[in-house]
């Protein structure tokens, strides 16, 4: 299955780059993969954008910060997009949310995955800059990998 | 008892800010608060860095707007090295700048602005997003806006060197040029996007023009301030997105000044409030009054509609053609009707366009003198764009080696700040009276008022969101929460 891997996230937020980091390290395990089917990427925005990033993908696994309100930071959720806030609005400024836009897409005719996966992973959002993870979210970058690697079908 | 109305967070856009909303004890506004993050952790985590790397690193302030930090990074790094680039490289600069224009003003108007005015503030609320849109206006629109993001993206890959976050600007200029095959890639997209921002502007005013509530809404006192308002204009008092002097014209419209990026000490100062650690910009010879209008109040604007006031015009044909129409319907020059920025977006992407194509065609675009190599010591220096949002300073400090040791951003929406919570408080009092129930329909109308400026909310982060997308939480005179109400 042509499958896409996003790591989103801003990467000096602190934890709010954990997609990215995940997804550095998932590539780093699979580099000696010899004509895989998967694609890897870290990416930076949401709304429309990121629909547009999924065209032409039977699969895609996202993995991305979620904001952790009850429950201990790094906790790792396997989240499908009925699991998301029912809203055809924006969580995004000056776009429209990821919901709206895949249904867009779909209206449109792209081809958009009929699998759509999201790992997210919870933090404490700060308003800190930095390159580092804080210690909790850090501990939740291997068992997220595996959970990812174990969602490709290895 | 005090009652605190909360719009938290904000319907189409990102939760990070929220509006309160304070009752007195008759039930009446007694006044609007609007809370943002601030940037001062983004200066700190700056410091040390070479400054060379400042036009990669900004690029992560705004997950919606990298281009205009890269854009604003790279030319204070030019003037920290007190270098100018080539003439090949300013124009392949704005030639990027102009298609990520196009690109960021139409997702606006389409995704943001849109919802309101083509669905009406008073429809459901399952129908005031993108989808209303579409399906009101049909699918072929859509497809030209998502044919709009594609194109722009291209531009900005192809000079950039990455589709969104800008990575070819060094001081002195550009890593690379472009080949003639490229170049007429861009010119054909170009010319696309000339006539995707006439359709737009002849969707807007069949839609908002057309409609006499609409009309009245633009024209009405609920959204009108009377601020002084900035913009860079070029050496004909043009507007321009990616380089000349900043314009401040008065609430008359009078210029008092066309200011240098060097200078723009001497013009904008900030000012502290109790009620939050963002300070708000004014102008400073005139000082700060507080949160009022008027000619004897430093409190100024930047924006679209802003940029269009602080120019005598736009510099190129079909724009400028607009721009006659927009003030000659809207009772001259300087308008201070704040709807009426949706407006001025559409005049300004035309412009983008018109640009895209301009520069595309010109004789030196595909020079390969695009790097000045500098030779002078590093020192300070300020780089200013327009961002989408408003005005964007960036200042640099760095030592001898060209590392930074501090960091000053003015971004587009904090020169905002005082306007936006004007905005929000006049819109409140008039649609939150005592008695009045507070319905979708009216807090949507204060948040009108607040959409307006497209304000950023510091910077990107991603957390997908945990929870329902709006609270409005309503706080007795202690502080307690007296009552919430959810909206799906």
């Amino acid at each position: 299955m042509h499958t896409i891997v996003l790591g989103l996230g801003n990467p000096i937020r602190s934890d709010d780059g954990i997609g990215c980091r995940v997804v550095r390290e998932v590539e780093r395990r699979l580099s000696g993969w010899v004509g895989r089917n998967v694609e890897i990427e870290s990416f930076y925005r949401g709304g429309i954008a990121l629909m547009e990033r999924l065209i032409g993908y039977e699969k895609a696994i996202l993995v991305d910060s979620i904001e952790d309100l009850s429950g201990v930071p790094g906790t790792l959720r396997r989240l499908t997009l009925d699991d998301l806030p029912k809203s055809n609005h924006v969580d995004s400024p000056h776009d429209t949310s990821f919901k709206a836009a895949l249904e867009m897409g779909r209206r449109l005719g792209a081809e958009l995955p009929t699998e759509i996966v999201i790992f997210g992973v919870g933090i404490v959002p700060t308003s800190d800059f930095s390159e580092e993870l804080s210690p909790e979210v850090a501990g939740s970058v291997e068992p997220t990998v595996r959970a990812v690697l174990e969602e490709i079908g290895l | 008892m005090k009652k605190r109305i909360s719009i938290d967070p904000i319907t189409r856009l990102e939760g990070h800010g929220k509006i309160e909303i304070f009752l007195d004890e008759a039930g009446d506004v007694e006044n609007c608060y609007l809370v943002i993050p601030e940037l001062r952790g983004f200066e700190r985590f700056c410091v040390g860095r070479p400054v060379e790397e400042m036009a990669l690193l900004t690029n992560r302030i705004c997950g919606v707007c990298p281009e205009a930090h890269h854009m604003a990074a790279a030319k204070a790094a030019d003037a920290v090295y007190h270098v100018d680039p080539p003439p090949a490289a300013k124009k392949l600069r704005e030639l990027l700048y102009s298609a990520f224009y196009v690109t960021d003003h139409a997702t606006h108007f389409y995704a943001l602005a849109g919802p309101d005015f083509v669905m009406g503030p008073d429809a459901p609320v399952a129908e005031r997003n993108i989808l209303g849109v579409i399906h009101k206006v049909g699918l072929d629109v859509a497809g030209k806006v998502l044919q709009a993001r594609k194109y722009g993206h291209q531009v900005v890959e192809i000079i950039g060197g990455r589709k969104v976050h800008p990575c070819t600007s060094i001081p002195g200029g550009l890593t690379k040029g472009i080949t003639e095959e490229q170049r007429q890639e861009i010119e054909k997209m170009g010319r696309w996007a000339i006539e995707f921002a006439q359709f737009t502007l002849k969707l807007f005013k069949g839609f908002v023009l057309g409609n006499k509530s609409y009309l009245d809404l633009i024209m009405g006192d609920i959204y009108v301030h009377r601020t002084y308002y900035i913009g860079t204009v070029d050496e004909n008092n043009k507007v321009n997105f990616y380089d000349g002097k900043v314009s401040i014209v008065d609430p008359e419209g009078k210029r008092i000044c066309r200011y240098g990026a060097g200078e723009y000490t001497s013009w904008i100062a900030e000012h502290v409030e109790p009620w939050t650690y963002l300070k708000f910009p004014y102008i400073k010879p005139v000082g700060w009054k507080g949160l009022v209008d008027g000619k004897d109040s430093g409190v100024y604007c930047a924006t679209p509609l802003s940029r269009l006031n602080a120019a005598d015009g736009m510099a190129t044909p079909l724009a400028h053609e607009e721009y006659d129409a927009f003030f000659s319907t809207l009772g001259g020059k300087p308008v201070h009707h704040r709807l009426a920025t949706h407006w001025a977006r559409l005049i300004e992407l035309l412009y983008a366009a018109e640009r895209w194509v301009e520069l595309a065609t010109d004789p030196e675009i595909t020079s390969d003198q695009f790097h000045t190599v500098p030779t002078e010591k590093p020192t300070e220096g300020v780089g200013i764009v327009e961002a989408p949002r408003g005005t964007l300073t960036h200042h640099y400090w760095t030592d001898e080696r060209g590392v930074v040791t501090k960091v000053n951003l003015v971004v587009g929406t904090t020169n905002n700040y005082a306007p936006i919570a004007m905005s929000v408080k006049k819109a409140a009092q008039n649609f939150i009276k005592q008695g009045t129930v507070v319905t979708e329909g009216l807090l949507n109308r204060v948040e009108m008022a607040f959409r307006i400026y497209d304000p950023c909310f510091g910077c990107a982060t991603h957390s997908l969101p945990g929870q329902m997308p709006l609270e409005v939480k309503i706080y007795d005179a202690k502080g307690h929460v007296v009552e919430v109400l959810r909206r799906d």
